[in-house]
Formats: structure tokens, sequence, C-alpha cells
């Protein structure tokens, strides 16, 4: 060797100066698809994140998983995630992952989508898919805006709050959506804000192995656009904000327990209003049948009915 | 139109116009197929009437109907690309589950799926998509043609009104009258070369639809002057009688007499 390779050997090299910081999800994400478009402060990121931990905790198996979504900023989830992963049309989300697990049932299917595409374009997929229990996950991140095309009030922008659209104020009452999902029918009902990233993480988990609709509302901040509008602040602010309000249903606060039976669905007091508290938690948790087990049951049937014929 | 024009920007799809529920059923069949091929939406439209016609359909035993199926990833999932290119302007496609981890999108995007939006990816996208759709247009280029050979006139009609045309052409004929007929079942892309060889021998061309006037456009475009088009058309609410599409074939040969 040469005195110059060993002084070489010496030193650190290039890629050794380059400090490398693993992701813990890196995993289940795509490096290729990074930087993500969302701004400072946003949080959907955090969601996604909560999703992504949940199905690993839960051991959904990854080969199993599909994403799918709609337009938005929260439909961007499909672009990071390793995953089959679908970034369909405007609010048609829940139609195409029922396509998908009609298809292939042995599918984990997850639909991800913010507020205006779930629930005012895509508002009637949601409600039927609800009422034929499809099994699906189904996450809303509410940010309570339309965030992507500059912060117009949308399905669930709160009475009295501005938007770019509402600059004097709401006047529009919102959906209450665990309220809207459980009057329709679905088997589990939670919300959480990005605040509750545990307990967002463990919702997920939970929700994940279940058949049968599952709606997850993720309230997650917006600071260029809601978080500006109303003087909530940065990122950080409106997480504040949610520490300073945030209440658990079922929690010493008195509210009532997870409702398991259809019948006492009932989630008045669960509206969202400004500077208001905000209930969060598991509201409903029961078991019907689901579309797939009926579709089979009669699938099932036509062809024993048809074989003794 | 609205299959060919519903978007501000460009597209290619398949439509189809039936004229009957066997036709509707068959059609379907074959917008699957040419569905899995292109990886492109294909549109089975049916008029009003059609919808809600009901006359007997033969379904065909099973095993009997063939749907094509879309092309599967020939490579590992490591190497595979949902939208790269081979050989054929169709990427391959693998099903959701396969453990290819696919990234699909609606969005402009590179050959990985990812969202790229800007000029230069959207000038490679756009162009094989439309590509993809018009190179292959005979392969899917359905229609009906009677009694061209030695026509005068040539009626074009679709949908239920190409019933009616049929019609017409048979009570043409009982009369000595020279007339025939062309019937896209395939609407977009529109067949073209069939078309112009249908209308070889015609002088007038008469166009039968139930509106003021749409896939005449198309027809009057490609027979450039070289006859003139006679418009049937209809604001709605009824179907075109034969006896009008007869009295315009009537009214096209006197015009063409004249010259």
């Amino acid at each position: 060797m040469t005195p110059e390779t060993v002084e070489d050997a010496s030193r650190p090299t290039e890629a050794e100066r380059t400090p490398v910081r693993r992701h813990p999800l890196e995993s289940v994400l795509r490096g290729d698809a990074l930087p993500h478009i969302w701004c400072p402060g946003c949080g959907i990121g955090v969601a996604l994140g909560a999703f992504l931990q949940g199905l690993e905790r839960a051991g959904i198996p990854r080969e199993k998983r599909v994403i799918v979504s709609g337009i938005g900023c929260s439909s961007r989830v499909v672009y990071y995630a390793r995953t089959d992963a679908y970034h369909t049309t405007h609010g048609r989300a829940i139609p195409f992952a029922t396509g998908v697990k009609l298809a292939n049932p042995s599918l984990h299917v997850t639909v991800f989508a913010g507020d205006g595409d779930m629930f005012a374009i895509g508002g009637n997929h949601f409600i039927h898919a609800a009422r034929r229990n499809m099994d699906l996950m189904v996450v809303c991140i509410n940010n309570f805006n339309y965030g992507m095309t500059g912060g117009q009030s949308g399905p669930t922008t709160p009475h009295d709050a501005r938007t770019t659209t509402t600059p004097n104020g709401n006047f529009e009452i919102p959906f209450n959506l665990p309220q809207l999902a459980a009057a329709v029918g679905a088997v589990y009902v939670a919300r959480w804000t990005t605040l509750d990233v545990r307990r967002l993480r463990d919702c997920f988990a939970e929700a994940a192995p279940k058949q049968g609709f599952r709606f997850v509302e993720v309230l997650a901040p917006c600071p260029v656009s809601f978080g500006k509008n109303n003087d909530i602040g940065s990122g950080l602010d409106e997480m504040d904000y949610y520490r300073g309000l945030e209440q658990i249903w079922g929690s010493a606060a008195g509210l009532p327990a997870p409702v398991e039976r259809r019948e006492t669905g009932d989630l008045a007091g669960t509206d969202i209003s400004l500077h208001r508290p905000i209930i969060v938690g598991k509201f409903v948790d029961r078991a019907r049948p689901t579309f797939t087990d009926s579709y089979a049951a009669v699938v099932a049937k036509g062809r024993a009915e048809k074989k003794s014929a | 139109m609205q299959a060919r024009f519903g978007s501000h920007g460009d597209y290619a799809v398949i439509a189809y116009a039936p004229s009957s529920p066997q036709e509707a059923f068959d059609l379907t069949i074959e917008a699957f197929s040419a569905a899995e091929r292109l990886r492109t939406p294909v549109l089975v439209m049916m008029d009003e009437v059609v919808g809600h016609m009901r006359e007997r359909v033969i379904i065909p035993e099973e095993g009997r109907r063939t749907v094509s199926s879309r092309r599967l990833p020939s490579v590992a999932p490591s190497e595979y690309r949902p939208y790269r290119v081979g050989d054929d302007l169709v990427p391959e496609m693998a099903l959701a589950g396969g453990g290819f981890a696919v990234r699909m999108t609606g969005l402009t995007h590179d050959e990985s799926g990812r969202a790229v939006t800007n000029p230069t990816a959207q000038a490679a996208l756009l162009p094989r998509l439309l590509k993809k759709v018009l190179e292959n247009r005979e392969v899917y280029e359905r229609y009906e043609v009677r009694q061209t050979d030695d026509a005068e006139v040539l009626v074009v009609a679709y949908g239920i009104t190409g019933r009616a045309a049929t019609g017409a052409v048979e009570m043409a004929r009982a009369r000595g009258l020279r007339v025939g007929m062309f019937r896209p079942r395939t609407v977009w892309p529109f067949p073209a070369d069939a078309l112009l060889r249908a209308a070889r021998s015609a002088r007038r061309v008469v166009v039968a639809e139930i509106n003021m006037g749409q896939v005449a456009l198309e027809v009057e475009r490609l027979l450039a002057g070289k006859c003139s088009v006679v418009r049937v058309t209809s604001p709605g609410g009824s179907v075109i009688a034969p006896e009008r599409i007869l009295e315009a074939c009537g009214r096209a040969r006197e015009v063409a007499a004249r010259r």
C-alpha cells in the first residue's frame, strides 16, 4: 500500500460524511416520492404516519393492503405509502374501492380522502357504502375547508368560521361526520385529532382488522388556509387549540360510552363549533352483516339451488 | 359528442351506440374487452328508447363469451413500473394484491406513477394516450352497412334511429329508390374509412339523429364537400319516424337531380 492510500483510508468517505437518518417507516413509505407536497404545519402526514403504524401493529399483510383516494391534499397519501395505491377521480374513491374489494375480497382496502372530496363531491357514495356495510376502512382528514384550491368553505366548515368564500363567517350548518356515519350504518366510528398521535395509531390498529364499514375522522390543521383565516395561527398553534378543547367521549367528562347498537346511535352533542369543546374518541363499535358476507351467501344459495334443480 | 368532448382536455375513449337490447348486451362484453386491452374507459351509450326497450336477447352459454384481459406484468415486482411503455402503447397492468405495490393515478405521471405535473411530462403522456386508441381504432370499429353498393343516397344513423333508417331504406327500395344505410355502432372513434367506402356511390347523404345535429358534424367533416349532407334532426321526445327519413331521402335526391 502506498502512503497516499493509507491516508485516504483514514478519512471518512463521501458516503460516510453524509449522515444517514433512517425513517422509522421507511419500509412502508416510498422514498422516491418524497418530499411530500403538504404545507408546513399540515396534519395529513401525521395521520398517514399513524395509519401506517396502525396497520403494522394490526399485522395486516403488506401485500394485501390497498389504499384508494380521490382528489385533494388528503388524497395525496397514495403517493407516499408503499402499497397498492390508486389515486382516482374527485369524490369517487369509495366506489373505486368498492370495486377493488368485490373483485378480490381478500384485500384490505382503505379509503383516504378529505372532507370536501368525501362529503361534498362524493357524499352520496359515502352514505350508501355505509348503508351497505361495505368492507372498507374509510379515513376522512377533516381540515374544515378546501385547502388545495385556496381555502374555500366546504361541508364541514364550522358555523361562523371564516374561509376565502365566507369572509364574513360561514352561515351554513356543517355535517357532523361521526353522527352522519353512525346514522347511516357504519359499524365503527371514531374521531381523533392529529394531536392524538398514539390514540390515532391505536384506533387504526383496532379498526383495521374489523369487518364492514369503518369510519375514522381525523381533525387536522390547515394553517395556511383555515388556521390563518380564523386567527388560530400556525399548525402548532392549532395543536394547542385542540389540546385546550379536546374531551374524550366516555371519559371522566361524563359522556356516554361507545354505542354498541344502532338504535342508540345518537351522537348529538359531538358537533364541532369554533372555540367550543371538541369531542373525540370511539363513538360506535358494533357488528352487523357485511356486504361481502351477504353477497357471498346469496351466491352460495343460488349455486346450491341450481345444483339441486 | 359527450363521449368525445366532455372535458376541456384531450382524450380518446371508445364509445358504442347499440340499436337493440341484443346489441347492448354484445357491445357491453366488447366494451369490457376494449377497456381491458387498451386500459381506457369505454362507454356504452344507449339512447332513451334502447335503454327502455324490451326484446328477446340471446345470452351465449358461459364459456362461449370471450372477454380479452389486460396484459399482466411480465417482470418481477421490483422491476415493474405501472406506466412503462414497451412494444405496445398500452403498459402492462398489475392486479391489486399481487405484491407489485402499484401506484396508479389520474394526474399527469411518470412511468412509476409519480405525479409529475409539468409540461414535459404532459407532452410525453398525452399523445400516447390518444395514440393507443387511435392507432388501434380499426380493431374496435363496429358498423352496419346496408345496400350501399349502388346507393345514390346514403342514410347515416345510430342507436334507435338506426332502426328507423333501416325501415326508411326498405321503403325507399320498394319504391325503386337507390338508398343505402351506414350505421356506426362505434361512434367514437368514428369509423371514417368505412363511412367513405359506404358513401362511394352516394350523391347525397342524410344524417338522422335525435338532437339538433352532432354526428352530422363529423359526417360533414369526413365527406369534406364530396357530396352534400342533409340533416334530419329532432329536439327529442320521440323517435324519428322512418317516413321522415324517407322524405329527406327524396328531397336529397331531388336536390341531386337538379344539379
